[in-house]
C-alpha cells in the first residue's frame, strides 16, 4: 500500500460519488478538446475552400475602402468595365491572367424543367484564373465573347436538374426567355468561402450577358492570377497603379476599387477562425474549472468524514505534509482519471464527427496531453485547500471528532 | 533519541500547565504539574474523571502543547519543537493505545499496523515483515487481512497494539485500553502488555481508573483537579 494506493482505495470506497465528482472534470475536458478539433477543422475547411481559388488570385472589386478599412458598395458599385481588364491583361507584368466577371439571378428553362439559378457571365480565361476545369465539352472562346454569342457552360447542379442524367452538350435551353446552346459541363467545385454553391450556376459569355440580359456596361469584379505566389503583392501594386491613372484618380485621392490578394483573406479567415477556437475552448475552460470546484467541494467533505481518521494518523507520526500529500494525491487522481476519461470522450466525439458528418476534425495529440496536465492542475489547486484544512487539525480534538 | 529503542524513554514535566477555554470559561485541566517518569517502568495514572490524567498522557505523548511549562523526553525539550518534529517523535519514540482503539475502518490489521512504518519511508517489503511479526507477537496470526468490523474488541486492540509496537517505541502511552473490554479480555490485553514490555523494555504509563487495573504498575500515580494527589506502589 503506498501514497497512490492510498487515494485510489478511498476513491473506490464510494464510487457513485467519485464518479459524480468527476463528471465536471469529465465533460470539461470532453468538451474543450471536441472543441478544439471542431474549431481546427472548421479553420481546415476555410482554408481549403480559400485555397481551391488557388493561392496567386486577386480579387479587383468596385467601389472603396474608407480609411477604417470599410467597404462602401463593395461589389455593386460599376466603376470598373471591360477595359479595364483587358488594360490590366496587357499593362500589369506580374500579372499572368485575367477574368472580368459580372453575375446576376436567372431562370433557365429546358423543356419542361424549370431552375432558378446564378447567371455568371466572363471571358474565355475564367477557367485557367480560377484554376478549374470541365467534365465535358469545351468553353466558351474569345471570338465567343466578341460576338456576344449564346452559348453556356452548366453547374453540375444546374445539368442535373434541367436534363437528369443525359448528357446536354448541344442541347438548347433558354436563360431569361433567349436561347443559348450548351457546350460544356464545370466540374464539380462546391461551396465558395462565401458560402455559395458553385455548381449551381450557368457561365455565358460577359458581352451576351451584359447587353443582351442585363443591359449594363460595367463588371462586378475582375479576377487575377500572379505569374508566382511571390509576385502576389507586386502584381496587387500594379494593377492599383494602372486603375488609379485610368480612373484618374489623384494622388492623395480615394480609389473607387480595391485590390484584394487571396492571401490576404487567407490570413484574415486564418485569424478569425483562430478566434473563434479561442473563443470555444475559453467557454469549455470554464467547464473545466467548475469541475475543480466541485472537486474541491467533495475534497472538503471527505475530510470532514475522515477527521477521526486524520486524528489517528497524527497520532502515529504523520507529519502535516503528508496529510496535504494525501489529500492532494487524492484529488489529483481523481481530476486525473476524470481528464483521462475527458480525453477519450473527446477522442470518441472526434470519430463520431469524421465518420457521421465527415468533417475533417483532427485529433490535436498535443492539446489533448496540455488538457490533460491542465486537468490534473486542477486537481492539486482545487484538492489544495481541504488538503491544508486537514493538516491543521488538532489532533487530539480530531481523534474524539465523532 | 533513536537509540531509545528497547530501553525505554525518559519523561520529565516541569510545572506543566493546561488551560481549556470552554465556552467563555477557562478550565485548567493540569495546574502546575511536575513529575520524573524514569525509563523502561510500567506506570499508571488514577483519578476521577476530569482529574487530567488524560491530559498528563497526551501531554506526555506531544498531543498536547503545554499553556506554560516544560516537557522533556530523554533530555530534548520537545514543548518548543514544531508541529513535524513532534510528529516525527510521535512516530519514532511513542506508540498510542487508546480506549476505542481508534484503527482505520475499511483497512484490514495488517495495513493499520503498517501505517507507522508508512510516514517513516520503510520500503514495503520490510513493512509487511515487521507487521507480519508483531502481529503474530500479539497472536493475530491469520487475521492480517481482516477488517477492523471483522474482529472482536479484545482482537481490535490486539491490533492497536501491535500497530504501537510496530516501531519498537522506547515509549508507549495507554489511555483506558480496557475501558470498552469484558473482564476475560481486558485480563488477556493487560498480561499482554505487562508480557511485551518485559520483552521489549518500553516504558509504559498506563490511564485508568480501575484500582485494580492500577495495582499492576510498578508505580501509581493518583491525580484530582489537575494535580498529583499522590504516588505509591
Amino acid at each position: 500500500m503506498n501514497i497512490v494506493g492510498l487515494a485510489f482505495r478511498s476513491l473506490v470506497r464510494n464510487p457513485f460519488r467519485t464518479i459524480l465528482t468527476m463528471l465536471g472534470i469529465v465533460i470539461g475536458t470532453a468538451s474543450v478538446i471536441l472543441l478544439v478539433s471542431l474549431g481546427m477543422g472548421a479553420r481546415h475547411l476555410v482554408l481549403d475552400s480559400i485555397n481551391n481559388l488557388g493561392p496567386n488570385l486577386l480579387v479587383v472589386i468596385p467601389g472603396s475602402v474608407t480609411d477604417s478599412g470599410a467597404q462602401v458598395g463593395g461589389g455593386t458599385d460599376t466603376s470598373l468595365t471591360l477595359d479595364d481588364a483587358r488594360a490590366i491583361r496587357e499593362g500589369c507584368p506580374s500579372v499572368l491572367e485575367v477574368s472580368a466577371a459580372l453575375r446576376t439571378a436567372g431562370q433557365v428553362l429546358s423543356g419542361n424543367a424549370n431552375w432558378s439559378t446564378v447567371i455568371l457571365g466572363t471571358e474565355s480565361t475564367y477557367l485557367a484564373v480560377r484554376n478549374w476545369e470541365l467534365s465535358r465539352g469545351a468553353f466558351f472562346t474569345h471570338k465567343d465573347v466578341v460576338s456576344m454569342n449564346r452559348v453556356a457552360i452548366l453547374g453540375r447542379m444546374v445539368a442535373r436538374h434541367l436534363f437528369g442524367y443525359t448528357d446536354p452538350v448541344g442541347r438548347w435551353i433558354q436563360i431569361n426567355h433567349s436561347p443559348f446552346r450548351v457546350i460544356g459541363i464545370l466540374s464539380p467545385k462546391g461551396q465558395s468561402p462565401m458560402g455559395m454553391d458553385q455548381d449551381d450556376m450557368v457561365v455565358i459569355p460577359i458581352t451576351t450577358l451584359q447587353t443582351q440580359i442585363m443591359g449594363v456596361t460595367y463588371v462586378g469584379v475582375i479576377l487575377a492570377n500572379a505569374l508566382s505566389t511571390g509576385r502576389v503583392h507586386e502584381a496587387s501594386r500594379e494593377i492599383s497603379r494602372l486603375l488609379r491613372i485610368r480612373h484618374h484618380i489623384a494622388k492623395d485621392g480615394r480609389p473607387d476599387f480595391s485590390v484584394h490578394p487571396m492571401s490576404d483573406i487567407t490570413q484574415t479567415a486564418n485569424r478569425m477562425s483562430l478566434i473563434l477556437t479561442i473563443l470555444l475552448v475559453a467557454i469549455a475552460s470554464i467547464s473545466l474549472i467548475v469541475g475543480g470546484i466541485g472537486i474541491m467541494n467533495i475534497m472538503l467533505v471527505s475530510v470532514r468524514e475522515r477527521t477521526r481518521e486524520i486524528g489517528i494518523r497524527m497520532a502515529i507520526g504523520a507529519r502535516p505534509v503528508d496529510i496535504v500529500t494525501q489529500f492532494v494525491v487524492e484529488s489529483s487522481v481523481l481530476s486525473l482519471v476524470g481528464g483521462l476519461t475527458g480525453v477519450l470522450l473527446g477522442t470518441g466525439g472526434i470519430l463520431l464527427l469524421r465518420e457521421a458528418v465527415g468533417w475533417p476534425a483532427p485529433f490535436p495529440v498535443a492539446f489533448m496531453s496540455g488538457t490533460l496536465l491542465f486537468s490534473g492542475f486542477l486537481g492539486i489547486l482545487f484538492g489544495l485547500y481541504p488538503a491544508i484544512v486537514a493538516s491543521r487539525l488538532d489532533p487530539m480534538v480530531a481523534l474524539r471528532y465523532e | 533519541m533513536d537509540g531509545a529503542a528497547g530501553q525505554g524513554v525518559e519523561v520529565v514535566l516541569e510545572r506543566v500547565s493546561r488551560r481549556f477555554q470552554v465556552g467563555g470559561e477557562a478550565f485548567l485541566a493540569l495546574a502546575e504539574v511536575s513529575l520524573s517518569v524514569p525509563a523502561g517502568v510500567h506506570w499508571s495514572l488514577v483519578g476521577p474523571s476530569g482529574s487530567g490524567k488524560s491530559t498528563l498522557l497526551y501531554m506526555m505523548g506531544l498531543l498536547e502543547k503545554p499553556s506554560s511549562g516544560e516537557v522533556w523526553l530523554d533530555g530534548r525539550r520537545t514543548d518548543t519543537m514544531g508541529t513535524a518534529e513532534r510528529a516525527s517523535i510521535r512516530n519514532r519514540c511513542i506508540g498510542f493505545v487508546f480506549q476505542n482503539f481508534q484503527l482505520i475502518p475499511r483497512t484490514t490489521s495488517l495495513e493499520n499496523v503498517e501505517m507507522p512504518l508508512l510516514y517513516r519511508k520503510v520500503p514495503a517489503r520490510e513493512r509487511r515483515e515487521k507487521a507480519r511479526s508483531i502481529l503474530s507477537q500479539v497472536g493475530l496470526s491469520g487475521r492480517e487481512n481482516h477488517y477492523p468490523s471483522q474482529l472482536s474488541g479484545g482482537q481490535q486492540q490486539r491490533v492497536a497494539i501491535a500497530r504501537a509496537l510496530v516501531t519498537e517505541p522506547g515509549l508507549v502511552l495507554a489511555d483506558e485500553p480496557t475501558g470498552n473490554l469484558d473482564s476475560a479480555s481486558s485480563k488477556d490485553i493487560l498480561e499482554l502488555l505487562e508480557q511485551l514490555r518485559k520483552e521489549h523494555h518500553f516504558t509504559l504509563v498506563l490511564v485508568t481508573h480501575d484500582p485494580s487495573v492500577a495495582s499492576r504498575a510498578a508505580l501509581q500515580i493518583r491525580m484530582r483537579d489537575g494535580r498529583i494527589e499522590g504516588m505509591g506502589s
